[in-house]
């Protein structure tokens, strides 16, 4: 961190209470959501990205990019449109062709290595890329909000606010690949990158450069503009399952950075003893535009929806707490007050109480990175090891896996899309090939092998080597108490939704609208600036985005 | 053939579980693969320790790392175990030996679980089309 000193805080909420899935899979995007930090560090740039090529027949199906300088570098969105037969259209990730392919090239493309990109990018996964490649990405229509924008804007009419709304994007992603994937550059060849610091930097990038492509071909189709005010309220769809749920296991550190910072921003702000007039206002409008946010929050899944309404009726029981913000600590009071209140909205809140304050909490973002990795181990013996188990796993070493139910699930990655999945360990083929998200279980199987006079680490590892894993686990723990989600993720209970929902909220994703268990769907960068309102004063004013009613 | 880092890897750590390496252990040695080929340190090394699974140095280096072991898979352990900051910088290109690659990729292989009917059905996104 730059801060010359650290700003006062009250002490940060526990580990305990932070990382259990429950609470975790009510998160909500925060001004420290990394859209939101890509969006300012565009603004500072006082950037555009610039239409360098438009092969586009009428129907938009074609070739275009984008191009873009980003501190000191120059990125391009190479964008391919292709007609797709109706029988192909599958969001899933077994899908084998799409409406739209997407590659972040580094630099600007010349003609051969469009043309390469154009042969390589329909195939998606079955393509092979190139270090210039940063990322690699498809999307399909929403054939119905699309088709709707297309008759309105050839008719001279803007589309209908009312149609928008349910849907709230023109295209939705089903995968953004990056970080080596099929052969397209590594995350360590751009970390270092001024701008790119923070993780999946470029793949936000990516996100935000495919919906301004969405915007100039739907333009482009119907012949004529939609008004800045609906554009804005557009975002980008995605289709999100288990893919992305292994990460926060296999990222213990980033894990902990992501959910310390945003401790640490809920902290700084609670400390803050008093409010100015523009502060206590900001706070009165945000809540009445979180209002408008959850009302348009609508999802057919019944169990979801009834989890909007109270969030809804309980938000509005907050509004005679902030009609008088002038107290001393009233933030302080405000957050108690809230706790009363459901975890959502104890989570919207957190967030809404984060959005005044960005000279306090903004600089936190240069701690969302892990440039150090977890450290090797350094236990003295096998008692400090045990001391570290006991402290921070107490809730591993409560559970009972002689307990069937505790271990019904196994994680595994499938044969057919190398993806992960989740099987049922009693109908299921192919426990004997579990991937490592047993984390609980794993802790407690080392614990109960701890000799009962201490030996040195290596001594008690050589003999049971099976241990490292959950030895290497304790040991980040030593230094990251955020690392660990506290929850056993082999149980029947286990709901892999609320592991999306943590990390799609740190992505900045909003209205999520969960199908299942397994996977959800979400906007990205609804509310974001249009690339010509970058650098904007309102520019990074788009905290629980509305559609203009 | 050429790769990325983090594709060799990936595999490597798959490959590694495949033969049978515990879970920490087979994510060393995908780490060291990388380090161990940028160093154009031998092949044979790497598909020797394969070979040795669920024996051998893959299994037991991270644990006891030798500080006098000079030979060429002990090093590699070291480099990849160095502070983040310490070690070599990657490539953004790995030549990977077709041997080494072929065995890497068959015993990844057995890492992975063959679709059914029901994981079909069960799966993420299971039925998922297009309709809004």
């Amino acid at each position: 961190m730059k801060d010359a000193a650290f700003p006062p805080q009250v002490p940060l909420r526990p580990p305990s209470e932070v990382m259990r899935l429950r609470r975790m899979g009510a998160m909500f995007p925060t001004r420290l959501s990394f859209l939101r930090i890509l969006t300012r560090r565009l603004s500072e740039q006082g950037t555009q990205p610039r239409r360098t090529v438009w092969e586009m027949d009428t129907d938009g199906y074609g070739r275009a990019v984008f191009t873009l300088d980003y501190f000191g570098h120059t990125y391009s969105l190479v964008a391919l449109s292709q007609p797709l037969d109706e029988k192909d259209r599958s969001d899933r990730v077994i899908a084998t062709a799409w409406d739209a392919a997407f590659v972040l090239y580094d630099g600007v493309p010349d003609t051969a290595e469009l043309d390469r990109i154009a042969a390589a990018a329909p195939l998606q996964e079955a393509g092979r890329y190139t270090e210039k490649d940063l990322v690699l990405s498809r999307a399909n229509k929403s054939v119905r909000l699309w088709s709707h924008c297309v008759e309105r804007l050839r008719n001279g009419e803007q589309p209908d606010p009312h149609v928008l709304n349910p849907i709230g994007y023109l295209m939705r992603t089903t995968a953004v690949y990056g970080n080596g994937k099929f052969g397209i550059a590594d995350r360590a060849l751009l970390e270092d990158r001024p701008g790119l610091e923070v993780s999946f930097m470029i793949e936000m990038l990516t996100v935000w450069l495919i919906r301004n492509f969405t915007f100039a071909l739907i333009e482009h189709v119907g012949g004529h503009t939609i008004e800045r005010d609906l554009k804005r309220q557009l975002g980008i769809g995605n289709a999100t399952g288990l893919g992305m749920a292994p990460f926060l296991v296999t990222h213990p550190v980033l894990l902990n950075n992501w959910m310390m910072v945003r401790e640490t921003a809920l902290a700084r702000v609670r400390a803050q003893p008093h409010l100015t007039d523009a502060q206590q206002s900001r706070l009165r409008d945000l809540h009445a535009r979180a209002v408008d946010h959850l009302s348009q929050w609508q999802v057919p899944e019944a169990a979801h929806q009834l989890r909007i309404d109270q969030m809804c009726a309980e938000w509005a029981h907050l509004t005679p707490a902030l009609q008088d913000l002038t107290a001393s600590d009233a933030l302080e009071h405000l957050w108690q007050h809230g706790q009363s209140y459901s975890i959502e909205t104890q989570e919207l809140l957190l967030s809404l109480m984060l959005e005044p304050f960005p000279e306090l909490i903004d600089g936190l973002a240069e701690c969302l990175t892990d440039p150090f990795g977890a450290g090797a181990l350094s236990f003295a013996d096998t008692a400090a090891l045990q001391a570290v188990l006991t402290r921070d796993y107490d809730w591993a070493l409560a559970l009972d896996f002689d307990d069937p139910q505790q271990c019904q699930r196994f994680w595994y990655v499938s044969e057919e899309k190398l993806e992960p999945r989740l099987g049922d360990r009693v109908q299921d083929l192919g426990a004997d090939r579990e991937s490592p998200l047993d984390i609980a279980r794993q802790i407690k199987a080392l614990h109960a092998d701890l000799p009962d006079v201490p030996e040195p680490l290596t001594t008690f590892l050589t003999r049971h080597p099976q241990h490292l894993l959950a030895a290497e686990r304790a040991q980040i723990m030593t230094t990251h108490p955020y690392a660990e989600i506290r929850d056993n993720l082999i149980a029947d209970t286990c709901l892999p939704i609320d592991m999306l929902r943590a990390k799609l909220a740190c992505f900045g994703a909003t209205r999520f609208d969960p199908k299942s268990d397994l996977w959800t769907r979400i906007t990205l960068a609804q509310g974001a600036p249009l690339a010509d309102e970058l650098g904007m004063q309102h520019a990074d004013d788009w905290w629980c985005p509305a559609m203009p009613t | 053939m050429m790769f990325s880092a983090n594709e060799v890897q990936m595999l490597a750590q798959k490959a590694a579980r495949g033969a049978g390496a515990y879970p920490a252990q087979a994510a060393h040695f995908g780490r060291v693969v990388a380090y161990h080929l940028t160093a154009n340190r031998s092949a044979d090394a790497l598909s020797s320790a394969l070979d040795a699974l669920p024996s051998g140095p893959i299994q037991t280096l991270p644990v006891t790392t030798d500080e006098s072991d000079v030979c060429a898979l002990a090093t590699s352990y070291r480099e990849a175990l160095l502070p983040a900051q310490q070690r070599p910088d990657l490539p953004a290109r790995l030549l990977c030996p077709e041997a080494l690659l072929s065995q890497m990729q068959k015993l990844a292989h057995k890492t992975y679980v063959p679709s059914s009917q029901g994981s079909r059905a069960s799966g993420a996104g299971a039925g998922l089309t297009d309709n809004d």
